[in-house]
């Protein structure tokens, strides 16, 4: 185990990557910018060309935020779903939550071209899912995980075929490439006003989670032994259910579907901190932000034209899923 | 103490698993429960802790009906320690010792330094220091279940209750840990309800034993409990209770003969 005090460097080194990689994602792209000039801009001093501050304030600031506050909510999505179905496999997508927020845009899209819209359905549908895969895979009180994963998977394979159906129906010149390429995930349209209406929800969501941080340990044991623990097992459930749900969907209908996060941050953080939920929620959280910054760099500046974020989050996410299940055998226990 | 009166359950409302099953146990005693598989040993203790819901009959904890207890407060008294198992999660042990005092962080807090000095403390006093910052899962059988005792000490319960805690463990091991448990019992007063497969673990440590049956129990001291008849009885077993000296110490043994 790693003494306290040496939580505190890791912490430090983390904070500063993530700062280093969004002001490095803020200089970087096909419009290039320097740091003295990006740091003048950010904190208005100086005088800048017009045009270089709109790059920043319109343009990369709101968007490196609004990937940075993504990566770290599904990060943590990903500890917490981990934690409570007490499985470091589990992740938004694997619970169907992620297909059914999907869903949900898409028919938001389909029906109305009004954002409000496309983002309840997302929330909504979000909700549905989580609670379908939940109430599916309940047995005798308790739900196993293999339970919940095969419940997960039913849930997402459904919500999936009903995506298709709406992409089969949707007009091609218009709706079609809209669901499309939402579903492949970008952070292309963020802009200052998005980045403030997600914030104080996301920021409601990610409190909630970080305060029961340490009591993920006791609820990631088993159910009778969580309880016997004094600790109220059934409402620290709902509290991560609908918090997480909250998050997801929010990220969706903002940002689309964003694979692997949720899975390989964690890992990437127990890796560093360890399986002490004190530690590792923060940590994933710091860790996530500069993860999906860093994607979304490569993104917007690796072609001409811009990649579908889930692409690269695979790409990168399934190697690590890889070499996960590989260290485990696969044996995780039940 | 702990009081049980006439607790009855059933999973469908129609078939019952065990009827009428009362017992008592005194501060600082222990009780065993021996019972084949499937009579319902691990249910009935389920339904103590209400886990499960009983179907008729009374639980008492120091003398108040535990149906009346908020969780906190029922909690507070009694202790749970499950089997060992490895767990998803390798926790060290100094943070697996520290979930043992979890109803006394509140909401949105993390156990403060005196919690994990408590737990160290613990962990010194039962021999375990040496172990603090070890992953649970890198202990052996016998070692994690001393350190899943000392959770469900650190929160000095009035009642312990044990599920076959010596049950994956080695000869060695086993002995340990029943000794601790006897240790536990008498030094700190704790009352101990433990689930075992061994009648002679039965018979050399605990005061009372309740043996369940499909259709009737015995509850008794355990020398007359555990006899010759109940094991015939209970797990149609033919054996030989027997008397033993040993440097003047009186000790009594099982043999199992053959099975019915």
């Amino acid at each position: 185990m790693i003494k306290t005090g040496k939580y505190k460097g890791i912490f430090l080194l983390l904070a500063a990557l993530l700062i280093g990689t969004l002001v490095a994602a803020i200089c970087i792209g096909r419009y290039s910018l320097t740091i003295s000039e990006v740091f003048k801009i950010l904190f208005n001093i100086g005088e800048i060309e017009k045009t270089k501050t709109i790059v920043v304030w319109s343009v990369r600031f709101p968007r490196t935020v609004m990937a940075m506050m993504v990566g770290a909510c599904l990060s943590c999505v990903g500890v917490c779903l981990q934690a409570m179905f007490a499985n470091p496999l589990v992740s938004s997508h694997i619970l169907g939550v992620s297909y059914s927020s999907g869903f949900g845009a898409a028919l938001g899209i389909l029906l109305s071209s009004n954002f409000l819209v496309i983002q309840g359905f997302a929330m909504l549908f979000g909700f549905v899912g989580m609670a379908l895969t939940y109430l599916m895979s309940r047995k005798n009180r308790t739900s196993s995980t293999i339970m919940l994963v095969l419940s997960g998977t039913i849930v997402g394979a459904v919500f999936e075929a009903l995506t298709s159906f709406i992409k089969y129906i949707a007009d091609p010149e218009e709706k079609l490439p809209a669901i499309t390429y939402w579903l492949m995930g970008s952070l292309a349209g963020s802009s200052m006003a998005d980045v403030l209406k997600v914030v104080p929800i996301i920021g409601i969501a990610i409190l909630v989670l970080w305060l029961i941080r340490w009591r993920l340990n006791v609820v990631s044991l088993r159910e009778d032994e969580a309880a016997s623990l004094g600790v109220n097992v059934k409402n620290t459930r709902i509290i991560v259910i609908l918090a997480t749900t909250v998050i997801v969907a929010i990220s969706v209908s903002f940002c689309g579907v964003i694979s692997f996060v949720g899975l390989a941050v964690p890992h990437l953080a127990r890796m560093i901190v360890g399986n002490d939920h004190k530690y590792l929620l923060p940590a994933s959280i710091l860790m996530g932000g500069s993860f999906l910054v860093i994607i979304d760099t490569v993104a917007r500046s690796l072609t001409a034209s811009e990649i579908p974020l889930s692409i690269l989050t695979a790409l990168v996410g399934a190697p690590v899923f890889a070499i996960l299940l590989h260290k485990t055998g696969g044996g995780w226990s039940d | 103490m702990i009081k049980a009166q006439n607790l009855t359950f059933s999973y469908d409302g129609k078939k019952d698993i065990f009827q009428n099953i009362s017992f008592h146990v005194q501060k600082g005693e222990i009780m065993a429960v021996l019972g084949a598989n499937g009579v319902g040993k691990t249910t009935m203790m389920r339904c103590i802790m209400r886990f499960l819901p009983l179907k008729g009959g009374e639980v008492y904890v120091n003398g108040s009906n535990v149906k009346k207890l908020s969780d906190s407060e029922f909690w507070e008294r009694i202790s749970y320690v499950p089997q060992a198992k490895s767990l998803v999660f390798g926790y060290s042990v100094l943070n697996m010792v520290v979930m043992g005092r979890s109803q006394f962080v509140k909401f949105g807090y993390t156990p403060g330094k005196t919690e994990y000095d408590r737990a160290y403390a613990l962990l010194e006093e039962m021999g375990l220091a040496e172990f603090a910052h070890r992953s649970c899962n890198s202990l052996s059988g016998g070692q994690l279940q001393m350190v899943l005792i000392a959770r469900a000490l650190i929160k000095e319960p009035d009642i312990l209750i044990m599920d076959e805690p010596e049950s994956n463990l080695d000869m060695r091991n086993q002995l340990k840990v029943l000794e601790i448990m006897k240790k536990i019992s008498k030094e700190r007063d704790v009352t101990v309800i433990i689930n075992t497969h061994y009648p002679e673990h039965a018979l050399r440590y605990s005061d009372k034993t309740l043996i369940l049956g499909k259709k009737s129990f015995v509850f008794d001291e355990s020398k007359k409990a555990i006899t010759k008849e109940n094991i015939y009885k209970y797990f149609k077993v033919e054996a030989s209770v027997y008397d033993v000296e040993i440097n003047n110490e009186k000790y009594q043994g099982i043999l199992p003969i053959s099975y019915v």
